[in-house]
């Protein structure tokens, strides 16, 4: 079903999750040693980073991996975070580099996804939620469809395609994680929905633009 | 041209990342071009389609791991905030290899040759004296001794008594 208002703009995620003076609050308590500040931290960012490594590596397994070592990794530079409110940017650029480190310097091919018997089951899982079985065998569809097409994007423009329509971060944000200029990335973030758009358009076939939403 | 620039802007529009002078410019395009429109219907489906994608569901439940892996780094002490800590160590413990191996090395060798060298006087002194009493050297103002001429064997009858080189006048 198509919003009434086609092609509205879509709300950006803000800069922070959180409360900019509660983010800087816990990020000085953090630098000073405190984990206990570094946990609520954690608990916020957790699920972001997970899942842009996840859509990055393909692997659950190793997205959770690199999470713990991003945060780790993090908690031991927190004094090297000039501003407070750029954590997450900073976040992100961490878990980032970990992934490529992991992979040295080029991200994994993402296998397509098998319902059953894969690694990537993590993505069955995901599709399945709380949804009829109707609606639950279209979505795990459409997440291996998806999945997949992000996996055979170029490896620059998986980055800002994650980040940007996935993660919802704004193009100033995402410009800062992968270190390059505002205008590189927006011109990035659209050749990667236009071919986002157009595998999913051969996959799909004759459905594309029949209304799979729900 | 005027619909590439338009079409190359489309995302961003989406994206909600246009100044308001730029997204109505480009929503007038949109509302009199057909195949600008046809572009921007195509790519806000798929914008919509990837929006129904799930995340992966955080465990905060994992926080015990990682609490573990700081405890364990921050129980270091100084070290821990030193960068490359896992360095510091064996740098340590060379150091202080270095540091006795020279130390001894600047010592023993003249203990040693003081305790020698002292010894072996000692003895040269010893043994002077002995060949003085004896009547095999004498003294001089010069300090170095001289040896008396001495042949044990002139006097063939004379057999010594006891020590054969003990001179007899």
């Amino acid at each position: 079903m198509r919003d009434k208002d086609r092609g509205e703009t879509r709300a950006k995620n803000p800069g922070s999750i959180i409360d900019p003076e509660r983010l800087d609050a816990l990020v000085d308590a953090g630098k000073n040693g405190d984990v206990t500040a570094f946990s609520q931290l954690y608990a916020l960012y957790g699920k972001k980073i997970l899942n842009y490594i996840f859509r990055l590596t393909g692997s659950r397994e190793e997205a959770e991996d690199l999470m713990q070592d991003t945060f780790v990794l993090a908690f031991r530079n927190l004094h090297s975070l000039k501003e407070n409110a750029k954590f997450q940017s900073w976040l992100f650029r961490i878990a980032q580099n970990n992934v490529f480190q992991k992979y040295r310097g080029k991200l994994p091919q993402i296998e397509s996804i098998d319902a059953e018997g894969s690694e990537n089951s993590a993505v069955t899982e995901l599709a399945s939620g709380s949804k009829g079985p109707e609606e639950a065998v279209l979505s795990a569809e459409l997440e291996r469809v998806v999945q997949r097409v992000i996996g055979e994007l170029p490896e620059k423009y998986r980055q800002v395609f994650v980040l940007s329509a996935i993660q919802k971060l704004s193009y100033q944000e995402i410009s800062e994680i992968v270190g390059r200029s505002l205008a590189s990335v927006k011109s990035d973030i659209h050749r990667a929905r236009v071919e986002v758009r157009d595998k999913i358009k051969e996959y799909l076939g004759d459905n594309y633009g029949m209304s799979n939403l729900h | 041209m005027e619909c590439r620039i338009y079409t190359e802007s489309l995302t961003a529009l989406m994206d909600g990342e246009l100044t308001p002078k730029e997204e109505t410019a480009i929503r007038t395009h949109i509302s009199g071009c057909p195949s600008c429109r046809a572009e921007f219907e195509s790519l806000d489906y798929s914008y919509r389609l990837v929006d129904q994608i799930d995340q992966i569901e955080f465990q905060p439940a994992s926080w015990p791991q990682i609490q573990a892996r700081l405890t364990t780094s921050s129980s270091r002490g100084f070290f821990s905030k030193l960068k490359f800590p896992g360095l510091w160590i064996p740098i340590g413990a060379v150091g202080a290899l270095l540091l006795v191996a020279t130390s001894l090395m600047m010592q023993f060798p003249e203990d040693h040759t003081d305790q020698t060298r002292q010894a072996f006087q000692s003895y040269m002194q010893e043994r002077q004296q002995e060949m003085i009493s004896r009547g095999l050297i004498q003294p001089t103002d010069r300090g170095n001794p001289i040896f008396v001429h001495y042949n044990p064997f002139a006097d063939a009858t004379a057999r010594p008594k006891g020590n054969p080189f003990r001179s007899e006048r």
